[in-house]
């Protein structure tokens, strides 16, 4: 006999009670436990994959669609901006220190194919855990989790399929990938994703363009839809012109002259994007002066010079600022499109200038990866709020629930507690009996509820597996746990205390003469 | 030996208890005999350190528990003293051995299990080791209420309205268990009561309502 058996046959007495009092806690535990799990492990895991990118520049449309597609790899794409604009960016290397392009469309098996530069893997710091990086078109290097649940080996060869989800209506049979590496596990969006390069994604979507017009309309994706783009914002280049053309009557500012020099380039663009000869692209890129004076220092014949040695893939050595190292050498090629530039500032002053230039003089969009994330966390901070709360209302109602119980048992007891009392058991022992009651049942609500909550976590990362671009840790432990463990716990004893306290009110003698 | 000298006790104002003299030699069995009222429980409660002595003295053993404190009353108590109640008030969580080793265990005595046993078979209560107290008839829950308060092997058992609201026959073996076993563990037998049928069986009482009328 000890004063743990004694406080556990209570318990066991009134098991109802014991059992409903644990399922609260538990519950309450479990929700606050999931929560904290979830946003924790999502939190991590999706500032990792934005660090070092300062900004993404894609096609006009969502912001937030332009992170999740092009970082996240979890929406469409906006749609396709040209690669000569990206690259006139790309080179600025005194505002760029390193630019990553990315060209998306296809999937294999739900697992995005992305085509880029071995700037992207460095990125992320991924290593091969076999084979090496793609060289030629068509050869592909697999995320960690892709090889794993597909299976594909080194050499296997297999066809992308248009679009973002596993169940996409086209296949690309004619052109096939094959697996010349696979990454070591980097816990970013890398074990997600094939990577390859973005001749890849050309040669497999050239086909497409031509025959554009018997199987265009099968495509519902928005990758495909860049030819439509290209008309609307040629439209809307035409609108633009007109109205420039009324408006300047005596002089055409600068930026509007390039805004019409823009849309002609664009209109001026073979729609046979098949050809592939490596051209050197006009330049057109000029800081708009009056916005931004600061941006004088780089002169617009550098900026040509740049440019044109970067296309002859000559940057480092002939560069006239010899301490700005290379961004990485993005193929050139006339009238080609990707999908986003993800950008690495050079310096502060970039953040300034970089995103304000590009949404307003180009046609393209800048999102900026911290901002877009903060705004989508606090979306689902809300929520996670709520649910908290709530569930925060579960556990206190549990202590009630337990502090009724003990009241109540107690009324009960006396006869026992004094008894106890005439067979020489002190007023503390009888007092930590009863405390031992309220905290047997919090550590084992709260151990219940840190199971329910990592259960119920590995549940929905093994159901979600397939899909989820994060990946839930469930048997990861977090030190915020500690302190709803032990906040459960710690409330468990207080609600106890009360009930335990009355052990010293009771009157042995009056009681056991009734 | 139990010694009492001008002992009384009042709840507020109201004098429940006077007793001028009355002494105890170890082995004699007593019956304190009175009216509800008349303070036979209040004396027993004194005698048992459930109640601090007010006024007066009481010596058991040449020990003078109104001059213990509260924690060695506690001790002296579970050491020497055994109860008995009208009801057996066995925890009813536990089991009839639980039971047991819970008071070995609250006196701050070694919990042995073979004691308990031996006990519980001198009383034909082996059988129902491990029943609950729910599961028991009235006379077997008394005398494992009995065993429990000689556990100890207590010198003095002081058993409270044992017999009230118990048939005649009942009552008798009530009586004649507490004589028994106080007789078989050494123990001194105070009973209060207002039953008078209990009389018959001992030899010694002192009759509270007689002494207060005087």
């Amino acid at each position: 006999m000890n004063v743990l058996i004694l406080s556990f046959s209570y318990l066991r007495n009134k098991f109802l009670n014991t059992a409903l009092n644990l399922l609260l806690l538990a519950f309450g535990v479990g929700i606050i436990v999931f929560l904290i799990l979830v946003t924790r492990q999502a939190n991590d895991q999706l500032r990792r994959n934005i660090k070092g990118i300062n900004l993404v520049i894609g096609a006009k449309g969502s912001p937030l669609q332009i992170i999740l597609c092009s970082i996240y790899h979890l929406d469409n794409p906006t749609g396709n901006i040209s690669l000569d604009e990206a690259n006139r960016i790309a080179q600025d290397s005194s505002i760029v220190a390193k630019a990553i392009p990315m060209s998306l469309g296809d999937n294999y098996q739900g697992h995005r194919i992305v085509g880029t530069t071995h700037a992207y893997p460095a990125h992320y710091q991924a290593t091969l855990a076999a084979g090496v990086l793609w060289q030629k078109p068509m050869e592909v290097v697999l995320g960690v989790e892709v090889a794993r649940k597909t299976g594909l080996k080194l050499g296997s060869t297999f066809a992308g399929a248009h679009g973002l989800g596993a169940e996409a209506l086209h296949q690309h049979e004619e052109k096939k990938f094959v697996v010349v590496g696979i990454l070591r596990p980097s816990q970013t969006v890398l074990d997600q994703v094939i990577l390859t390069s973005l001749e890849s994604i050309w040669e497999v979507h050239e086909e497409h363009t031509e025959d554009k017009d018997t199987d265009h309309d099968n495509h519902s994706d928005a990758n495909h839809d860049h030819e439509d783009k290209q008309k609307q914002a040629t439209t809307s280049a035409e609108a633009q012109k007109t109205t420039v053309q009324q408006e300047a009557k005596k002089e055409i500012k600068q930026e509007e002259k390039k805004a019409v020099e823009v849309d002609s380039k664009t209109e001026a663009s073979p729609p046979d994007s098949s050809q592939k000869s490596l051209e050197k692209p006009k330049l057109r890129y000029q800081m708009p002066k009056a916005d931004e004076p600061k941006k004088q220092q780089v002169t617009t014949t550098e900026k040509t010079q740049a440019t044109q040695q970067t296309i002859t893939k000559k940057v480092e050595t002939t560069e006239k600022k010899e301490e700005y190292k290379t961004i990485s050498l993005i193929p050139v090629k006339k009238g080609k499109e990707i999908t986003a530039l993800l950008v690495t500032y050079r310096n502060p002053r970039a953040a300034l200038m970089l995103p304000r230039y590009i949404n307003t003089e180009t046609n393209m969009q800048a999102a900026v990866p911290a901002s877009e994330l903060n705004r989508l966390l606090s979306f689902i901070g809300l929520g996670a709020d709520m649910i908290r709360a709530f569930a925060l209302v579960v556990v206190l109602i549990s202590a009630l629930s337990i502090f009724i119980a003990l009241f109540n048992a107690l009324k009960e007891r006396r006869y026992d507690l004094a008894i106890m009392r005439t067979l020489g058991a002190s007023q503390l022992q009888l007092l930590w009996a009863i405390l031992l009651e309220g905290l047997m049942l919090s550590v084992v609500g709260a151990a219940l509820g840190g199971l329910l909550g990592h259960g119920s976590l590995a549940m929905l990362s093994a159901w979600s597996a397939q899909s989820a671009q994060v990946q839930l840790e469930a048997w990861q432990w977090v030190r915020a746990e500690l302190f709803v463990y032990g906040g459960v716990v710690g409330i468990g004893i207080l609600t106890a205390l009360l009930p335990a306290l009355q052990v010293y009110k009771i009157d042995i003698s009056k009681t056991l003469a009734q | 030996m139990l010694k009492v000298d001008q002992l009384s006790y009042h709840y507020g104002k109201t004098q429940v208890l006077q007793l001028d003299r009355w002494d105890v030699t170890a082995g004699q069995p007593w019956v304190i005999l009175g009216k509800s009222g008349s303070g036979k429980t209040t004396l027993l409660h004194l005698i048992g350190g459930l109640l601090r002595v007010q006024t007066g003295l009481i010596e058991m053993n040449g020990q003078n528990i109104g001059a213990l404190s509260s924690k060695q009353l506690d001790m002296f108590r579970a050491k020497n003293i055994g109860l008995v109640f009208q009801k057996p008030h066995l925890v009813a969580t536990l089991t009839v051995m639980q039971n047991l080793l819970l008071a070995q265990w609250l006196s701050g005595q070694k919990q042995q299990k073979s004691v308990c046993q031996a006990l519980l078979a001198s009383l034909q209560m082996e059988a129902k080791l491990q029943a609950y107290p729910n599961q028991l008839s009235q006379g077997e829950a008394q005398r494992v209420a009995v065993a429990r308060a000689l556990l100890n092997r207590p010198q003095w058992l002081l058993a409270d309205e044992p017999t009230a609201s118990l048939d005649d026959e009942n009552a008798a073996q009530v009586v004649s268990l507490l004589l028994n076993q106080a007789q078989e563990f050494g123990a001194t037998l105070l009973i209060a009561t207002h039953d008078e049928r209990v009389k018959t069986h001992l030899k010694h009482c002192l009759d509270l309502s007689s002494l207060s009328k005087t």
